[in-house]
């Protein structure tokens, strides 16, 4: 009996201390962290008087961010790691990840390839690629390329023909045949107006498709060995910074290696023993599923990187990613972070929160509120609607309570993306004012019956439930109208109950924008012909004027005017249709404070076409 | 017994066509439709015609109705082929795939076995023989505690406390190092965690019936010392049932581990069946389901075949 109670005794004890130990633990220390000088100049705040059918007195307030860049950190010897070696966690890349068309231009594996244009922090195309120069014709048409005195990474030298047939590589699998296979969305689509590759993407060019070949261009030209010039069908502005985002140049002999051979999705020509490299990087190993190493490219241009090997660890669940690297075991957390969760509770974290290295911008959260029919084919209905939702409560509302680093986001484009910065500022959505909502809806044309019409919501899944309840409730309360939330599935979008369409997560990263939206513009012009296609409901076909704008703008795309038109296109949207763009969702990636001179940019996180790139990445002890 | 065995290898076939032909067919009705999908991926302007989907519908032999696409599976499958996946980038065969998860997912899922055996069967024995005391009800409510907790969320927690607060294990696991690796001890302890309470509650009943038998009565009443009592006769003969059970653990434990392979990024056979149900992946599923179904059996088969050897008065053959 005795012996018993000892032994209770003594467990209860050892519980009681183990609770206390691991309550009493101390948290790890937040480390030194480096802070990026931003200066933030919030300049003007004046009084705009808005004439319309009266005026209205509207407070709009001007803010203008400069980004300071931080200075590189020359490495000092006395604080330099004796081990140079970056260990990256990301999520699963597959082996046709590591291609030069099919690769993700926002990860680690662009440090294979090198570009035939490099760019800057801020997009705009600079000499850090494999051209050195470069000449535009007068006409927009033709671009010359120089190019440096490169070499592979097995020593040979990158010639001009080198670049025409990695081209050629990239068109040809933008052929339909393969289009969509083994990962592959052809990256180099987006330069379909370089002459005969729009006619290869169709699939209406007279050639048959085969893998691990070179299409024929007749818009590319080799002048000599460092001379290469592409022919553009129209002038168009963004053809550097597309070139800069899409195109890497690979070794021909290996991609034509590959023909005949058998790949699983574990390997791919380019994890082929004896492949050669164009960037800084070469690939050592690659492990299916598991990571892969790289290791420098002696014969790199650049600087040679003071990194001696990069370890990438591929782990898609998200708490062990970060336990692993609050842990301290990595260098680099290398995902795409979406609020509310895990972004926000990084935000609050004292020691992850310093180490977000870019607050970046990648989606936007966008919903189209048009359809041809009643009661939304009436302009004063769709702008009371949208002066009725307030759009800071919302995006609260959709990100439990938070809004830190959410911002809204006045058209379809991101604010970090430097692109057609002088139409967009005056862009401006209707702003959220129920009275001025009730005056707008009493103009009507469906007068007092309107409160007894329905105005449908579709919810297509349950991560949109929260978003049309919390819509359902501000349009019931500051309007009264009477809203009704639809799940089911309707096979007819050209008949009642017409529901009200919300088209969320749009991504638009590209320096074009056009590119990304220019699915948008073809729906909104498209007729409401095809019941069972969603897109029937965002025809704003029974809008002439908008209609032509539109098709000027779709008309316009890559040409100099396209900034004035996409200008007047979403300031048009926002004035008469109900056009709701409530917000940005950031995306951040963790770089430890003992890894120096690790750049991420913000809008497309590419790491590594600016000066410096990584090659300045240094890792002091710690 | 070898008479045994071949009639129970062949009472298997039907089971597997049962398995097989309602995963098949739910299927092809519930998993959205393969040739819209290749047709949208395949078109480079995200054009759907119906010329294409036509043509990819006849490729793909969807055109042919599901009781022949299905007897056209089932033919190709005995001769060791079970498809292609269509989703998975690279479009590997479903046997290579499960080539490459399964032996990942066997070592981890021998590991975990190994834990639930040398946790489970002692703290079931020793809630048994201290049954109704602070220590038997400490066992049980712990354990019950333990494998409550769905392991999606004990993995963090697990991560947490043993590597992040306690530094017990000096690295977070990821990735498939070996079944000798320390790596391995969380994944499967997580993996285990799960059958340990039924282990434990089977072994606890079962040794207080056997405590109960008059056999064990006459064993103390002769003056042999308690840990002899419980060590050589109430051990052996509880072990019966809990073999069972362990058999059942077992199939589980290798190709039920969806989870904790994804949680720590292990090529295994439950991330590659959990990345095809995500990507809608029917081939791939199907495919692991038929070898899901198959270590269900064959484990019953080995416990039917222990049970003769730990009780003789079993006759298999009979």
């Amino acid at each position: 009996m005795l012996k018993e109670r000892i032994l209770k005794l003594l467990i209860i004890s050892i519980l009681i201390i183990t609770l206390v130990g691991v309550a009493c633990t101390p948290q790890v220390a937040t480390p030194a962290v480096i802070k990026e000088t931003v200066e933030v100049e919030k300049v003007v705040k004046e009084t705009v008087e808005v004439e319309k059918e009266k005026i209205v007195e509207q407070t709009v307030v001007v803010e203008k961010t400069v980004v300071v860049e931080k200075e590189i950190e020359a490495p000092i010897e006395s604080e330099m790691s004796a081990v140079q070696e970056l260990r990256i966690l990301a999520s699963t890349r597959t082996a046709t990840q590591l291609d030069i068309v099919t690769w993700g231009h926002t990860s680690e594996i662009t440090w294979l390839w090198a570009p035939l244009v490099g760019q800057d922090i801020n997009f705009v195309p600079d000499d850090s690629g494999l051209a050195e120069s470069w000449e535009i014709s007068d006409d927009g048409l033709i671009y010359t390329f120089h190019l440096r005195d490169a070499k592979f990474s097995d020593g040979t030298p990158i010639t001009a023909n080198d670049v025409a047939w990695s081209f050629g590589y990239g068109a040809m699998m933008c052929h339909p045949d393969y289009f969509g296979k083994r990962g592959n969305y052809a990256t180099l689509s987006r330069l379909n107006m370089v002459k005969g590759l729009k006619e290869i993407c169709d699939g209406t060019a007279d050639l048959e498709f085969k893998l691990f070949e070179a299409a024929p261009l007749e818009g590319v030209k080799v002048i000599d060995d460092k001379t290469i010039q592409f022919e553009l069908t129209y002038a168009y502005k963004f053809f550097l910074e597309i070139m800069a985002q899409q195109f890497r140049v690979g070794k021909p002999e290996n991609i034509m290696a590959g023909q005949g051979k058998e790949y699983t999705e574990d390997n791919w020509w380019a994890t082929d023993p004896g492949t050669a490299y164009s960037g800084p990087y070469k690939l050592e190993s690659f492990s299916p599923g598991q990571g892969y190493i790289m290791v420098p490219n002696e014969y790199w241009w650049g600087d040679a990187p003071i990194i001696q090997k990069i370890l990438v660890t591929f782990v898609d669940d998200m708490n062990t990613a970060l336990a692993a690297f609050r842990n301290k075991e990595y260098d680099v957390f290398n995902y795409l972070l979406y609020p509310p969760q895990p972004y926000f509770e990084m935000l609050h974290d004292p020691y992850l929160a310093p180490l977000m290295q870019s607050k970046g911008e990648s989606f936007v959260k966008m919903h189209l509120w048009f359809t041809p029919y009643q009661p939304m084919d009436d302009v004063h209905v769709r702008r009371a609607i949208a002066m009725a939702i307030d759009r800071d409560n919302l995006i609260k509302i959709l990100n439990g309570g938070e809004s830190d680093g959410v911002t809204p986001t006045e058209g379809w484009f991101v604010n970090s993306i430097k692109s057609c910065m002088e139409q967009r500022k005056d862009v401006k959505q209707l702003a959220f004012d129920p009275e001025a909502a009730k005056e707008e809806l009493a103009l009507s044309k469906y007068g007092d019956a309107i409160f007894n019409m329905e105005i449908n919501i579709q919810q297509f899944s349950t991560n949109d439930a929260v978003l049309v309840q919390a819509v359902q409730k501000m349009l019931q309360d500051n309007l009264g109208l009477k809203v009704v939330i639809r799940t089911e599935q309707i096979p007819d979008w050209t008949n009642p109950p017409y529901p009200v369409h919300i088209w969320p997560n749009l991504q638009g990263t590209s320096i074009d924008p056009t590119q990304d939206f220019n699915v948008v513009l073809t729906a909104m012009i498209s007729e409401p012909s095809e019941p069972d296609k969603i897109y029937s409901l965002v025809s704003m076909n029974y809008e002439p004027e908008f209609l032509a704008l539109m098709n000027k703008a779709i008309a316009n795309i890559g040409s100099d005017d396209v900034c004035n038109d996409v200008g007047e296109v979403w300031k048009q949207w926002n004035e008469r249709a109900i056009t709701y763009v409530y917000g940005i969702n950031p995306f951040a990636y963790l770089v430890q404070p003992w890894v120096h001179n690790y750049r991420v940019r913000a809008g497309d996180g590419n790491q590594l076409w600016m000066k410096p790139g990584i090659e300045a990445v240094w890792i002091s002890i710690h | 017994m070898i008479r045994y065995i071949i009639r129970r290898l062949i009472t298997m076939i039907p089971l597997l066509v049962i398995i097989t032909s309602l995963t098949y067919m739910l299927g092809q009705y519930g998993a959205g439709d393969l040739a819209a999908y290749l047709t949208l991926r395949s078109s480079p302007d995200g054009k759907f015609t119906l010329e294409a989907y036509e043509r990819i519908r006849k490729e793909l032999g969807l055109d042919k109705p599901p009781l022949i696409r299905y007897a056209d599976w089932l033919f190709k499958a005995v001769q060791g082929d079970l498809g292609q996946s269509y989703i998975l980038p690279g479009q590997p065969s479903v046997m290579y795939l499960i080539k490459s998860g399964f032996p990942v997912s066997l070592q981890l899922g021998l590991v975990a076995l190994m834990i639930v055996i040398v946790i489970g069967l002692p703290l079931g024995v020793a809630a048994a023989v201290l049954h109704n005391t602070f220590i038997d009800y400490l066992i049980v409510g712990s354990s019950t505690v333990l494998s409550s907790i769905p392991s999606f969320a004990l993995a963090p927690i697990a991560l947490i406390i043993f590597v992040l607060e306690l530094k017990i294990l000096k690295t977070v696991p990821i990735g498939w190092h070996g079944i000798f690796s320390e790596q391995v001890i969380l994944p499967a302890f997580v993996l285990a965690a799960g059958p340990l309470l039924g282990v434990i509650r089977y072994t606890r009943a079962s040794v207080l019936e056997t405590l109960s038998q008059e056999y064990i009565r006459s064993a103390r009443a002769k003056g042999l010392p308690e840990r002899w009592v419980i060590l050589r006769h109430v051990i052996k003969n509880s072990m019966v049932p809990i073999i069972t059970v362990l058999g059942l653990i077992a199939s589980g434990l290798v190709s039920g581990s969806i989870f904790v392979e994804q949680i720590f990024n292990l090529p295994g056979f439950g991330s590659i069946t959990a990345r095809a149900l995500q990507m809608g992946d029917l081939q791939t599923v199907t495919g692991t389901l038929l070898i899901s179904g198959l270590v269900v059996m064959f484990s019953n088969l080995l416990v039917d075949l222990c049970y003769g050897m730990l009780d003789p008065r079993v006759r298999l053959n009979e």
